[in-house]
């Protein structure tokens, strides 16, 4: 009984090893996406923040970009960082609101994507060290003051968040801040707002979050100020924008992604249904942005193994 | 054998069971650090107090009642492709359908088949769907196949071995007497196999509600994905109130399933679990096969015939999946490219110490996680069985009422996912092994407790009966005459459900408690696939390990 087993075993690998390695011979790799019969328009968002407000936020948008350009435009709800960028990869979506990491992750996979708009703050965005108060730390000016974070416990927002680790990572590392010199593994919470209920509990001690959902939170008064302190801002760095798909012309006409980056750069917070969707987005307008402007994100990833 | 000898192997296997566990608690406790994350005690119990509010809210309710349809539905069709891929690599498998030695070519392909139903089954459902994700998209198919999958490769080998278990005299009968091989299957082995067919299917659906919420993790909809949308929000009173609709569905599958499990034939989940053969000791294949005669007229079994090409139907027209993804020319073209992608296989940034750390972490975790399922069993279990004599006074009542507890507490433990229960595990206890195998922990639990308790149910009672009459009171009697032969069936669903316990250390590794689960999780969210390709190799290895080295074990104490 054994033995068969173990023979069966090891043709099974075998046969695994043909199978796999016929498939890595023919295929030819290139062009997915690009045979796909133009169906609706799929847009999609990481979700960085409480699902509720991206499905309130997004539908509308939706309809803005189908408005301004004759297509059918759908929001396609998704419930994890990567399964954005592999939306974006295999053409199910080709318009992303993507985090820095993540756009430059799908540009890697995508050659040819490109951002083409990013918020105001987009460009000098910032990530804030908190903690709970009675954890007993006390804010610091620079760098070199996350080394007061050793022996305490921290958590991370999702595994690919710009704002949540990679950058936060970064600048550990540029304080002198191992996460051998922490209390228990580093968490990951999943999203900024579990960050930051986590700190708030006391679950965690220290917690990375992105500062324009600090701000949103606190606004709405679903953060106790009582129980957390802001311990230090972080220099500022490129994060979220808006990627379209290099196809996007081809396939649902010429001028299309022109259209919407016009539309994008041209929403104006004094006109209502324009201020309605800027401040969902957390901003008072629409910049243009370029590839080149995530090279530091790049650069930052590669150093962490964060990019294949 | 001598009363020496006896002790002496008890305490080996004694020994044998503690060593590991020993070793598993000592790897997963960091030395000189905390063990419980005590800031997160407070949460905990806002958490559990939100249970009791939890939201029902009409829209939100809506949407519940929505997911439910499609767990349902993935769920229905994930099944139905499980069993046409059993059926028929069942026949293939079996000797029975074959009535004369096959032809070496048609060896070759049953031991390839073989190997790659191993192969198949050792890859946990959500893998499959995140690999499936990467070449079909968002496509409903996704969560389909990734139970058919894997739900498939098992059943195949459960139902080629029920075919070869079964009396071969009609088809042979029917062979001999000229009929062509498809008519003699038909007629000769098929109606006898029905019932134990249908019952498999059943328990198999049971499973696949459970797996099918699981998929909710990347996202493929339902109720797990809507979990998964109110756990991101941290709206723990949405949580509660899907997770209330996964246990009233559980509850009443579970009924249906053992309804009609119990009418077709004398078969329960713990047979199948348990490899059912072992289960018929003491009595005649003869008289088995009359009580299955005899009961297939069960009005439960005719109501369930009757709603299920129907059901499939609605699952397959509400669900709106569609075959088309498979054959379409993306779809070849992403394959070729995942397929690329992944080759060649590339270790772990870290190496080799990286993946044999992670392969330790995931076997001390499976470890320390049926352990805790065993005590739950313990616990609970003995509670949850039902009493052979109806009791008749108060005293009955209160045993009726431990029972609907300990019972209630284990669908529930089983119910929840154990995703969420890791969420929740990591609340207290930092990242790591421990808050991993906690939360498989409870869920295996939940499944063992029950696959125990129905089991002790079904023990023969005349030895009980014996020491009865002998004078000794009926609670000692009970224990001296359950104990002894209800610890081998203890022991065979342990080591059954350790070996899937292994297999799901992928599902709490990807929300980020240890093991080559976070390996994997880690390395999909970078797209590192060369790494993929080796974490598969290497859980399948595992797993294959694992099967081999308990198959030895189950042999060595059945001696």
């Amino acid at each position: 009984m054994i033995a068969t087993t173990r023979r069966t075993f090891l043709l099974g690998s075998a046969g695994l090893l043909v199978l796999t390695a016929c498939g890595g011979a023919d295929g030819s790799g290139a062009g997915a996406g690009s045979q796909r019969p133009p169906g609706p328009l799929g847009m999609s968002a990481i979700p960085d923040q409480d699902p509720e407000l991206l499905n309130r936020l997004y539908p509308v948008v939706a309809k803005r970009f189908a408005g301004d350009t004759g297509l059918q435009v759908v929001y396609r709800p998704v419930t994890d960082y990567t399964a954005v960028v592999r939306a974006f990869e295999i053409g199910d979506i080709q318009l992303a609101w993507m985090g820095g990491l993540t756009g430059v992750q799908a540009r890697a996979r995508v050659p040819g994507a490109s951002a083409i708009a990013q918020r105001d703050i987009d460009a000098d965005f910032h990530s804030l060290f908190i903690a709970a108060k009675s954890s007993g730390l006390a804010p610091f000016a620079d760098t070199a003051g996350l080394k007061s974070l050793a022996g305490h416990t921290l958590t991370f927002g999702s595994q690919t968040s710009t704002s949540g680790r990679l950058m936060p990572q970064y600048f550990m590392k540029q304080g002198g801040l191992d996460a051998s010199d922490l209390k228990g593994k580093p968490g990951f919470s999943g999203s900024h707002d579990a960050t930051i209920e986590a700190v708030a509990s006391g679950s965690f001690e220290v917690g990375a979050v992105n500062e324009q959902v600090w701000k949103a939170t606190v606004a709405a008064g679903k953060v106790d100020l009582g129980k957390v302190v802001i311990l230090w801002r972080t220099p500022g760095y490129a994060d979220y924008h808006w990627l379209a798909r290099p196809d996007l012309d081809q396939t649902f006409g010429a001028g299309t992604t022109g259209k919407i980056t016009n539309l994008l750069l041209g929403l104006d917070a004094t006109k209502p249904d324009d201020a309605a969707i800027l401040k969902l987005f957390g901003a008072r307008s629409f910049i243009g942005t370029k590839n080149a402007n995530y090279d530091q994100i790049e650069a930052v990833a590669k150093e962490q193994g964060l990019l294949a | 054998m001598t009363g020496r000898v006896v002790w002496i192997r008890r305490l080996m296997g004694l020994l044998l069971a503690a060593g590991p566990v020993a070793w598993a608690l000592h790897r997963s406790l960091p030395p000189g650090a905390d063990l419980v994350n005590r800031g997160g005690l407070p949460l905990l119990g806002d958490l559990f107090a939100s249970a009791l509010r939890p939201s029902l809210e009409p829209g939100f309710l809506t949407l519940v009642l929505d997911a439910v349809g499609v767990t349902l539905a993935f769920a229905t069709l994930g099944t139905t492709g499980a069993l046409v891929i059993g059926l028929v690599g069942g026949l293939i498998l079996s000797d029975a359908a074959w009535t004369r030695p096959p032809r070496w070519p048609v060896r070759v392909v049953r031991l390839l088949l073989r190997s790659v139903l191993v192969a198949v089954r050792s890859v946990h459902e959500l893998v499959w769907a995140l690999l499936f994700v990467s070449v079909l998209g968002l496509d409903p198919l996704v969560a389909v196949l990734a139970i058919a999958l894997p739900f498939g490769a098992q059943t195949a080998q459960v139902f080629g071995q029920t075919f070869d278990d079964l009396p071969h005299g009609p088809l042979r009968a029917l062979r001999n007497a000229g009929a062509s091989p498809v008519p003699a299957l038909v007629y000769g082995l098929l109606p006898a196999a029905a019932p134990l067919l249908l019952s498999y299917s059943f328990y198999r659906f049971e499973c696949a509600i459970r797996s099918t919420v699981l998929l909710g993790v990347v996202g493929v909809g339902g109720l797990g994905q809507a979990i998964v949308v109110s756990l991101q929000s941290r709206n723990w009173n949405e949580v509660w109130t899907l997770i209330g609709a996964v246990l009233l569905l559980s509850a009443l599958v579970d009924l249906w399933s053992t309804r009609v499990r119990s009418d077709m034939a004398v078969v329960t989940c713990s047979d199948w679990s348990g490899g059912r053969t072992q289960h018929k000791r003491g009595r005649s294949a003869q008289r088995d096969a009359a009580a299955i005669v005899r009961r297939t007229s069960s009005r439960w079994a005719r109501w369930s015939a009757l709603v299920l090409l129907p059901g499939i139907i609605v699952a397959w027209l509400t669900s709106g999946v569609s075959l088309a993804g498979l054959t379409s020319p993306r779809t070849r073209d992403l394959t070729g490219r995942l397929l690329q992608d992944l080759w060649p296989p590339q270790l772990p940034s870290g190496g080799w110490q990286v993946l044999i750390g992670s392969t330790l972490d995931t076997i001390a975790m499976a470890i320390l996680a049926i352990t805790v399922a065993v005590i739950i069993t313990v616990a609970l279990g003995p509670w949850a069985t039902s009493p052979r004599h109806p009791p008749t006074d108060h005293a009955g009542l209160a045993r009726l009422a431990t029972r609907s507890i300990s019972r209630a507490v284990l669908l529930v433990l089983r119910s929840i996912p154990p995703t969420v229960w890791a969420v929740v595990a990591l609340l207290v206890l930092f990242p790591g092994v421990l808050p991993g195998a906690l939360a498989l922990g409870l869920y295996t639990g939940g499944i063992l407790g029950r696959l125990v308790a129905e089991a002790w149910e079904s023990i023969d009672t005349r030895a009980t009966d014996v020491l009865r009459h002998a004078g000794v009171t009926q609670r000692v009697a009970a224990v001296a005459a359950t104990v002894p032969p209800s610890a081998q069936q203890f022991l065979t669903y342990t080591l059954y459900r350790f070996e899937i316990c292994l297999r799901d250390t992928a599902v709490v590794g990807i929300v980020g408690a240890a093991g080559l689960g976070q390996l994997l999780a880690e390395n999909l969210a970078t797209f590192k696939y060369p790494t993929i390709t080796t974490l598969l190799a290497a859980s399948c290895v595992l797993s294959i390990t694992t099967e081999l080295a308990t198959r030895r074990l189950h042999q060595a104490t059945r001696n």
